[in-house]
């Protein structure tokens, strides 16, 4: 029948590739021979009178197919984040006004209390990019050789590093989008207007406060350089682009732009801060706000890899990675394994 | 030894392939064989027992591999210019308020001296990806044939078109988020909070002029759209879409739509 000849037509053209992660380490390779992907390719030949529509995958084929494997651990971790980080802005910035002081600020959650989630997400995803690779460091430091295989969970994060970077990406370009339409809403004309107005019943000249203003200008111009440190990561991730840069430009971009956006967004949420640590009106319920826990992590990791970047341990770590062994860990292990 | 019988198979893999640039000029393609770059390719055949990280690029490869070679003029234009056009605004706008009547305007220099190297930055880059093509028309009405060479500084500016065209987006881009997040600033909020009070203070009834309304009205909506243009050339720069073009397209896109 014209159909099945379709089928087989199609099974054909519906080639099973290696999945090609270019920007994957070698030795998770004994994964990439059992994920192989079904591309789409050119339907070609097939004679007029077959229709297919873009839903034309037959059922057999698609049970075989995957679904997005490698981004569901990614998307499994922004999504406790996201709903951890939500329930804890709406707690402290709308639950507790309201118990304690029948304050409705309900107002606040489509634009405000989401703009403070997606900071928080995107900045934790770029930290958890470059945790591994100093984790790695680390182990291969322990183990003195880095022929000895990573513990599986390790390996697994690696893996996944790229699609946290996207994500990361996704959530800052939302987080700048939503910081840009502030003043666009109505909430915040009426407020203008509000002060406006006090400000002449007060008979206030000068509305300046001087701190204030630098504030605001320097963590936003860092945010936005940050965010566009970022875009050109995400713009090296497409295939077409990584696959036309050679391995020392990747890895320039990736790894050493990559860590200056992770310090920039650091920078960007301290600046934010500014003198938050220190007030007292933050701790609502004896709750730290949510700039602090965002920025612990990424202080850790950026003060890692600065221990790392010293010249003892940046000479020993590149000397392990050129291939290098330190003789004594590996009898070590060699005799603890045999015991 | 395992390490060096990886590293002969890194250097078979790590083949060289010739620079692939559709959008230069026929006339360039002498250049395209001498820049090759060694490009990263699938490492499938390494058994298990090599543990290659990311940063496992043997040193004599590293050495050899380039660094974004047809990216260096065009940042070094660009820096260049960045200064100059920092240096000139910073003099104008923070040093001289300054100096004559001690006003203190350094509050201005993260955002608003920014804001003005931005699109200086980004229009005479634009603008020096379509210069050599004018001088090339010259050049070429003055031989009366295309197929005398040009001149060796036209032949590298040449080369070098689509980093400059793609720096140009950047820097577009990077003004116009600078420009969106002017009324999300504190300055602007007191700014206006002072207004508001020195209106008030007047009894002006309407502070609106229609001049300066309609100025602005045109002024960014004509930006926003050179932008809209200026994304489509960016993306028809990525090489999967140039490569899915015809050069008829791609001409119409990267040449007419100018």
């Amino acid at each position: 029948m014209e159909s099945r000849q379709d089928i087989t037509n199609e099974e054909e053209l519906w080639k099973m590739k290696p999945m090609k992660n270019l920007e994957e380490d070698d030795y998770l390779n004994k994964d990439s021979g059992e994920n192989s992907v079904l591309k789409r390719s050119v339907l070609l030949h097939l004679n007029q009178t077959t229709r297919f529509d873009e839903f034309d995958c037959p059922l057999e084929l698609q049970h075989k197919q995957e679904l997005f494997p490698e981004w569901r651990l990614p998307m499994k971790i922004a999504a406790v984040l996201s709903s951890l980080t939500f329930l804890y802005t709406l707690l402290r910035e709308i639950i507790h006004p309201f118990v304690t002081s029948h304050q409705q600020y309900f107002y606040k959650i489509p634009i405000l209390v989401i703009n403070k989630v997606l900071p928080m997400v995107s900045i934790t995803l770029l930290t958890l990019v470059y945790l591994p690779g100093v984790i790695a460091a680390v182990v291969q430091l322990h183990n003195g050789t880095k022929y000895k295989k990573f513990p599986h969970w390790l390996d697994r994060w690696m893996l996944t590093r790229k699609q946290l970077g996207l994500l990361s990406f996704f959530f800052a370009v939302l987080h700048a989008i939503y910081s840009l339409s502030y003043p666009m809403r109505r909430s915040y004309r009426y407020k203008l207007l509000n002060w406006a107005y006090q400000q002449v019943q007060q008979n206030k000249e000068d509305a300046w406060i001087e701190h204030d203003v630098w504030r605001m200008e320097i963590y936003v111009s860092l945010g936005i350089v940050a965010l566009a440190i970022l875009a050109l990561l995400a713009v090296t991730s497409l295939p077409s682009v990584s696959n036309s840069l050679t391995w020392r430009e990747f890895h320039y971009i990736q790894s050493k732009l990559g860590i200056v956006s992770l310090l920039l967004g650091t920078i960007h949420a301290l600046i934010f801060a500014w003198n938050k640590w220190v007030d007292i009106k933050q701790f609502v319920w004896y709750t730290p706000p949510t700039f602090m826990i965002a920025v612990f992590l990424p202080l850790v990791v950026l003060m890692c890899k600065a221990i790392l970047f010293l010249p003892c341990l940046r000479k020993k770590i590149l000397k392990i990675r050129h291939g290098w062994e330190d003789v004594t860990k590996i009898n070590k292990t060699e005799i603890s394994s045999q015991l | 030894m395992e390490s060096r019988q990886d590293i002969t198979n890194e250097e078979e893999l790590w083949k060289m392939k010739p620079m692939k640039n559709l959008e230069e000029d026929d006339y360039l393609n002498k250049d395209s064989g001498e820049n090759s770059v060694l490009k990263r390719s699938v490492l499938l055949h390494l058994n298990q027992t090599t543990r290659f990280d990311e940063f496992d690029c043997p040193l004599e490869l590293q050495h050899k591999q380039e660094l974004f070679p047809e990216w260096r003029l065009p940042m070094k234009i660009a820096a260049v210019l960045s200064s100059l056009t920092f240096l000139y605004t910073l003099l104008r706008e923070i040093i001289h308020p300054f100096v004559t009547s001690h006003q203190q305007y350094f509050y201005k220099i993260p955002i608003l001296v920014i804001n003005k190297v931005l699109p200086m930055v980004s229009i005479t880059l634009l603008t020096l990806v379509y210069l050599p093509g004018v001088i090339a028309a010259v050049v070429q009405l003055h031989n009366g044939t295309k197929y005398k060479k040009f001149p060796h500084w036209l032949d590298r500016w040449m080369l070098t078109r689509k980093q400059l065209g793609l720096l140009s987006f950047f820097f577009a881009v990077l003004h116009a988020i600078y420009s969106l997040s002017y009324p999300m600033r504190r300055s602007y909020r007191y700014k206006l909070l002072n207004w508001a009070y020195q209106q008030v203070q007047q009894n002006k009834e309407d502070a609106w002029i229609e001049h300066d309304v309609w100025r602005m009205e045109i002024y960014v909506s004509l930006g926003i759209v050179a932008l809209a243009i200026l994304a489509l050339l960016a993306v028809t720069s990525l090489p999967s879409v140039s490569n899915s073009l015809t050069w008829r397209e791609f001409h119409y896109i990267q040449v007419n739509y100018i």
